[in-house]
C-alpha cells in the first residue's frame, strides 16, 4: 500500500434542482493508498455514485462540486481546468460504468471502441492501437477474435470485462468502478471480482469499488467506507468493520444479508427510508431510523467521523465498543414501530 | 463497411425488390430520350419528302426561249431540290393505340412520352429534397440536441412555430411568392417547409443518445465534441436519418405533385404532377380517361413502395443487432 495516492478532503457535491440544492455528497473525507482496494457501500441514493463522478469530474450539467478538495498525487482534481481534466482522466484514473450495455456504443465494434480510447490519448498507429486492444482483451480472458464483435454479440459478463479492458487500456493508476456487477448474476459477479483482484495484483492499480452489495466487498476490499445520506458514517479495514461494526447503520447493513458460514439468524434489515436530501434531518441523519438513537442524536450538526484507533473511524457519537453501544437501545421500538 | 452495406442491401429480399424498383425508375429517368417515342411536348409529326429537281416549265424548254437564259435556268434547276412538308397533328384526347400507348392529352402530346420524361423531374425533385431536408434537419437536430442552451431554445422555438402552421397552405403561400421557374425553387419550397418534423424527431433521438453512458465514456476520454457527435452519436442515428430521407423524398414527390396539381407549380414543366394537373383540368376523371391520370398515380405509388422496401434494409445495416450473424 504505502504512499497516499488519492486524498479526499471535506468534499461536498450535489445537484441544483428546481426545489433547491441536493447535497448528495456531504463533507466526505478519506484517503486511498497506492494499490489499495477501497469499497464504498451504501443504499441507493446515498451519494456513492455522485462521489465517484465527482472524483472523475464527470458530474452531470446540473451538478457541481461545492467545496472541498480531491488530491490525486498532490494535484487537486476539484480545481483542475477542463483541459487538465481531459489530459488526466483515463490516463491516471479510469472508470468502469454501471451498465456495460449502455456504456458500449451499440453500432461500433468492440475493437473500434478500444482503439478509440487509445487514440484519444496517445498518438500511435492504428496497428499499435489494435495490438494494445487485443492485449487488453486477452488480459480479461477474451479472445482477440472478438475485436470485430459488436456489443450485442457478447454476454453481459463479457461486456463488463470489455469495459474493464477499456478502462485499463491506458494503464491508469486508479480505477473507479461504479456498481460494475450490479446487472450481472452472482456467478458472473464472482468471476468479474476475481478478475479485478487478479489484475490489481498484477498491474498494481488502486481501486474504488462502489456497490450497494456489501457482501461482495467484504472479502476483496482492504478498506471499507459506508455512506449514508451523503455522509461517510464509518470507515476502516474491511474485515474489522465487518466483524465489529461501530456504527448502527453499518450494523444494520451487515444484518441485511445472510452469512454463508456462521449460524443462521434472523435478518433484520433497517426500518424506514433514507431521508430526503433536500432537507436532511438535523443531527445524525441516521437518527430517525436508529434503534439506539437518543434525543441528543437528532440535534445540532451532523456528527463527524471520529477516529476510534486502529485505523477505524465512525460518525456515531456513541460508537459501539465490544458488544454494546455507548447507549442502550431506546425503549424497544418493535412493539410500536412494527417489525424491527 | 461499404461492402457490407451493399451485401446487406442485396441479401434482404425486401430491399432487393425495392432497389430493383427504384433502379428501374432511375434507369427510365436517365434513358428517357431513348425510351420515349416522342419529345414530351410534341403535338405533331412533321414529315418532309424530297421530290427531286424542280420540273421546268415547257415555255422555258421550248426553242423560242432565249437559249442563253434557258441554259442558266436549266443549270440552276440541277442545283436546287424541291421538298414537300406534311404535318400530321396528333389526335387530341386519343385513347391508347399503337402509335400512342397511353393515348394523348388535350394538346395532343403523347402521354407515354410525358410519363417517361416526367420520371426525371419527379425523381430529381424527390431525391434532392430528401437530401436537402435530411442534411438540414440532421444539422439542426445535432446542434440543438447536443449543444442545448440558447441554440436549442432558438431552434426548438422555430421548429414549433413551423409545426403549428399547416404544411400545405404554407407551401402554397411560399410557392405563390417564388417567381423563379425550374426544379430548384420547388426543391427549396418543399425543403424549407418540410424540415420541422424530421428535426423534431431527430432532436429527440439526439437527446436520448447524448445521455447514454457510452457518450459519457467518450467524453470522459477527453474526445472532442465533433468526435463525440460524429463518431458516437451520428452512427446511432443513421437508420432514423435514412428513414427520414426516404420519407421526405416520398413526401416531396407527393408535395410536388400536389403543388403542380393545384396549379402552383410550373405547369410548363412535364412531371407526374403536371400530367395530373392537366388531366384534372381537362376532366379526364369525369370522362374516365384512366390512361391519362392513372399511370402517373401508379408511378408515384411504386416509387413510394420502393423507398419503404429499401428502408427495411437500411434499418438492418445501421443497427448491427438486426443483422444476421
Amino acid at each position: 500500500m504505502g504512499d497516499t495516492m488519492l486524498e479526499i478532503r471535506n468534499l461536498s457535491a450535489g445537484y441544483a434542482t428546481a426545489k433547491g440544492f441536493v447535497r448528495a455528497v456531504d463533507d466526505v473525507s478519506f484517503s486511498l493508498g497506492r494499490g489499495e482496494f477501497l469499497g464504498v457501500a451504501g443504499e441507493s441514493g446515498c451519494g456513492k455514485s455522485t462521489l465517484a463522478y465527482a472524483i472523475m469530474r464527470l458530474l452531470r450539467d446540473n451538478a457541481r462540486i461545492e467545496s472541498g478538495s480531491a488530491l490525486f498525487k498532490g494535484r487537486d482534481l476539484a480545481a483542475m481546468t477542463a483541459a487538465e481534466v481531459n489530459a488526466h482522466r483515463w490516463t491516471d484514473m479510469a472508470m468502469v460504468f454501471q451498465s456495460a450495455m449502455s456504456a458500449l456504443n451499440p453500432v461500433l465494434s468492440v475493437g473500434e471502441q478500444l482503439t478509440d480510447a487509445v487514440h484519444a490519448h496517445r498518438s500511435v498507429s492504428r496497428a499499435e492501437a489494435e495490438a494494445l486492444a487485443a492485449e487488453m482483451l486477452a488480459l480479461v480472458d477474451i479472445h482477440a477474435d472478438r475485436l470485430k464483435s459488436y456489443p450485442h454479440q457478447l454476454s453481459g459478463g463479457m461486456r463488463q470485462r470489455v469495459m474493464i479492458a477499456m478502462a485499463l487500456i491506458l494503464k491508469p493508476e486508479l480505477l473507479i468502478m461504479d456498481e460494475p456487477t450490479t446487472a450481472l448474476d452472482v456467478v458472473v459477479q464472482r468471476s468479474i471480482i476475481e478478475k479485478i483482484e487478479e489484475l490489481r495484483r498484477r498491474l498494481g492499480f488502486s481501486v474504488i469499488f462502489i456497490t450497494h452489495d456489501l457482501s461482495l466487498l467484504v472479502e476483496i476490499s482492504d478498506s471499507l467506507g459506508i455512506m449514508y445520506a451523503g455522509r461517510m458514517v464509518e470507515y476502516g479495514p474491511a474485515a474489522e468493520l465487518f466483524n465489529d461494526p461501530r456504527h448502527p447503520y453499518t450494523e444494520g447493513l451487515m444484518n441485511s444479508f445472510p452469512s454463508l458460514t456462521g449460524p443462521l439468524r434472523r435478518m433484520d434489515g433497517i426500518e424506514g427510508r433514507t431521508p430526503d436530501l433536500l432537507s436532511p434531518p438535523p443531527g445524525c441523519r441516521f437518527a430517525p431510523r436508529c434503534r439506539y438513537a437518543r434525543p441528543t442524536c437528532s440535534a445540532g450538526d451532523p456528527p463527524r467521523l471520529e477516529p476510534l484507533g486502529g485505523g477505524r473511524l465512525s460518525a456515531c457519537p456513541y460508537p459501539r465498543r465490544g458488544e454494546a453501544y455507548g447507549c442502550a437501545p431506546a425503549a424497544p421500538a418493535a412493539p410500536e414501530g412494527g417489525s424491527l | 463497411m461499404i461492402k457490407d452495406f451493399f451485401k446487406t442491401l442485396v441479401s434482404n429480399t425486401k430491399s432487393l425488390v425495392g432497389l430493383c424498383l427504384l433502379g428501374f425508375f432511375v434507369l427510365v429517368a436517365i434513358l428517357a430520350p431513348v425510351i420515349a417515342p416522342y419529345p414530351p411536348k410534341l403535338d405533331r409529326l412533321e414529315t418532309v419528302v424530297e421530290l427531286g429537281e424542280p420540273s421546268l416549265e415547257e415555255e422555258i424548254l421550248s426553242e423560242d426561249y432565249p437559249s442563253d437564259a434557258r441554259d442558266v435556268i436549266v443549270y440552276r434547276s440541277t442545283l436546287t431540290r424541291e421538298y414537300e412538308k406534311t404535318v400530321d397533328y396528333f389526335p387530341l384526347r386519343a385513347k391508347p393505340s399503337a402509335a400512342h400507348p397511353l393515348g394523348t392529352n388535350h394538346a395532343g402530346n403523347d402521354l407515354f412520352s410525358q410519363l417517361v420524361w416526367g420520371t426525371r423531374v419527379s425523381l430529381t425533385i424527390g431525391l434532392l429534397t430528401g437530401l436537402f431536408v435530411t442534411v438540414l434537419s440532421l444539422t439542426l437536430a445535432l446542434l440543438s440536441g447536443y449543444l442545448g442552451g440558447v441554440a436549442d431554445d432558438v431552434i426548438t422555438f422555430v421548429t414549433n412555430v413551423m409545426l403549428v402552421i399547416p404544411g400545405l397552405p404554407l407551401m402554397i403561400v411560399v410557392a405563390a411568392y417564388v417567381t423563379m421557374k425550374g426544379t430548384l425553387p420547388i426543391v427549396l419550397i418543399l425543403g424549407l417547409t418540410g424540415w420541422p418534423y424530421p428535426t423534431r424527431l431527430l432532436r429527440s433521438q439526439v437527446l436520448t443518445l447524448k445521455n447514454r453512458d457510452f457518450v459519457r465514456v467518450s467524453k470522459s476520454l477527453g474526445e472532442r465534441t465533433s468526435f463525440v457527435v460524429f463518431r458516437e452519436i451520428l452512427p446511432n442515428m443513421i437508420s432514423i436519418a435514412m428513414a427520414e430521407f426516404f420519407a421526405t423524398s416520398m413526401a416531396a414527390i407527393l408535395g410536388e405533385a400536389t403543388l403542380e396539381f393545384i396549379g402552383l407549380g410550373n405547369v410548363t414543366v412535364v412531371s407526374w404532377g403536371t400530367i395530373l394537373f392537366w388531366a384534372q383540368a381537362n376532366g379526364a376523371l369525369l370522362s374516365g380517361a384512366w390512361w391519362w391520370f392513372l399511370p402517373p398515380g401508379i408511378c408515384i405509388a411504386l416509387v413510394g413502395t420502393s423507398f419503404v422496401l429499401i428502408n427495411f434494409a437500411i434499418d438492418e445495416i445501421s443497427n448491427p443487432r438486426l443483422r444476421k450473424r
